[in-house]
């Protein structure tokens, strides 16, 4: 690309725009709502793309930081299974996917210790829901675009 | 939004062929049956929904000639609900007899090998439908009338002599497991649809499971009572409540929780005039069914995790490519049953 420009942003605004425009000849078309949505989701990526890995590294960190919290009422083989991810964090922190993946296998973790917790590990429930709490208030895609 | 599957799956002209032929082996002795103003409607998010109007003449008199206004629902190939039309067929024949202004259910392909998917054909109601009748441009008094209306028309539901009716026969009668059963069936459903890890979810079926109790009663309950299922006539009259397909013998406190989940507050009370305490009150005289808070507070947490369900099954028909609607597990939905559980 010999410029800064279309940045990604421009990109998918000026889609959502040509749909939009294409909703409006539509009229009563059943179609109209659909491709509507389809221009709502462009615009909400174009909000959140950029923050994506970011948010998704510190859910990592964040969720394995809470595991070992409470690694106590967790079963050992899980707590190992936590330390060994926290451990080998991905090479390249810009790399998106690789950061998608490893937030995959953190919350893979933190639902099987969801599982796993005795009856009365009161202090953990109430740490993974707070932890999930701030995940959503931190969530990107939830957020107003700046 | 009302449309959950792709354009090329909508071709009017194939459905009304099938239909007519469906049509004309339900009803050997018509001659000149007619599909009039074919069109499929944007209404429902769980079936696909085809209104018509079928006209016919009788054979030995060609003079006499008919017209019914008809509906058919059928399955679509993905979205947020699998359930069964042959159930949903049941539960409305058996309900003709009562006063349960429910559609009539005239005819049921089960298993689709007529219309492609399994269908239901009923007739259709004349009526307007507006999920927001509560809060919407009726003066005040008007939609606190009618927010009277339905919470009896819901005791009125829960009365149903449902053995008297035969309904124990189409639908399985949890007794005091109700609760259980619910959570069982909703978590199956869950294991069955989900594409990724949902904590958030486990720590909601966690929550229901360690509070559950057994159920006080077993009535008959709609399983998604709402404005937006009903037809109302220029007097607010309900004329019809539709979609049935969630309906079961079940706990009262199941519906009473649907409709007192945070989620759906603007759709079932008006603010400083028609609060939960107003609702319950008229439906516990109504129907004599006492109301439990504890027991309220578990089915709206079950009602928020059914709805995370039905987003997760929807998010998975999208990505399998059954419906071009993009579902996903919304951050409201979470955070009122976190809100729940913690209160």
């Amino acid at each position: 690309m010999a410029g800064s420009h279309p940045t990604i942003d421009e990109q998918l605004d000026g889609i959502a725009r040509l749909i939009d425009r294409t909703v409006e000849r539509l009229d009563t078309d059943p179609s109209a709502d659909r491709l509507s949505a389809a221009a709502g989701t462009l615009r909400r990526i174009a909000g959140s793309w950029h923050a994506m890995a970011g948010y998704l590294s510190w859910d990592t960190e964040a969720t394995l930081a809470v595991l070992e919290a409470h690694a106590d009422v967790l079963p050992d083989g899980l707590t190992d299974r936590a330390r060994r991810l926290a451990a080998e964090p991905a090479d390249d922190p810009l790399d998106g996917r690789a950061a998608q993946d490893d937030n995959l296998a953190a919350r893979d973790l933190l639902a099987e210790a969801v599982r796993s917790l005795p009856d009365d590990a009161r202090a953990a429930r109430t740490a993974f829901t707070s932890h999930l709490r701030e995940r959503i208030a931190r969530d990107p895609v939830g957020r107003p675009r700046t | 939004m009302g449309l959950v599957e792709h354009e090329e799956h909508d071709d009017t002209g194939s459905v009304e062929r099938s239909l007519l032929g469906f049509l004309q082996r339900r009803l050997p002795d018509a001659v000149d049956l007619r599909l009039g103003d074919i069109s499929r409607v944007a209404t429902g998010l769980s079936r696909e929904n085809w209104v018509f109007d079928l006209s016919w003449a009788e054979r030995e008199d060609a003079s006499a000639t008919h017209l019914r206004p008809l509906i058919v629902r059928r399955d679509p190939e993905g979205g947020l609900l699998d359930t069964d039309r042959t159930t949903e067929f049941g539960v409305l024949r058996a309900l003709e007899p009562t006063t349960i202004p429910a559609p009539r259910a005239l005819w049921l392909d089960a298993d689709g090998s007529e219309l492609g998917r399994p269908s239901l054909v009923m007739e259709r109601g004349t009526g307007s439908c507006d999920y927001f009748a509560l809060n919407g441009e009726r003066p005040l008094d008007r939609r606190v009338a009618l927010a009277e209306s339905f919470a009896d028309l819901l005791a009125d539901i829960h009365l149903v002599d449902w053995k008297a009716l035969g309904l124990d026969k189409v639908l399985t009668n949890p007794g005091a497991d109700a609760a259980q059963v619910s959570l069982d069936e909703w978590s199956s459903v869950l294991r069955a649809d989900q594409v990724e890890p949902l904590p958030e979810l486990e720590l909601m079926a966690d929550w229901l499971q360690a509070h559950v109790s057994p159920s006080p009663r077993v009535v008959l309950v709609h399983g998604d009572f709402k404005a937006g299922n009903m037809l109302l006539d220029d007097n607010d009259d309900v004329v019809l409540l539709l979609d049935w397909e969630l309906a079961r013998l079940s706990d009262p406190h199941e519906d009473i929780g649907w409709i007192t989940q945070p989620l759906r507050t603007r759709e079932h009370l008006i603010p400083g005039a028609w609060e939960i305490d107003q609702l319950l009150d008229r439906y516990t005289r109504r129907s004599g069914i006492e109301i439990d808070a504890a027991r309220i507070r578990w089915w709206n947490v079950m009602s928020c995790f059914k709805t995370a369900v039905m987003q997760v099954t929807g998010l998975g028909s999208y990505l399998a490519d059954h419906t071009d609607v993009m579902y996903r597990l919304t951050n409201g939905c979470v955070l009122a049953a976190f809100d729940l559980m913690e209160s």
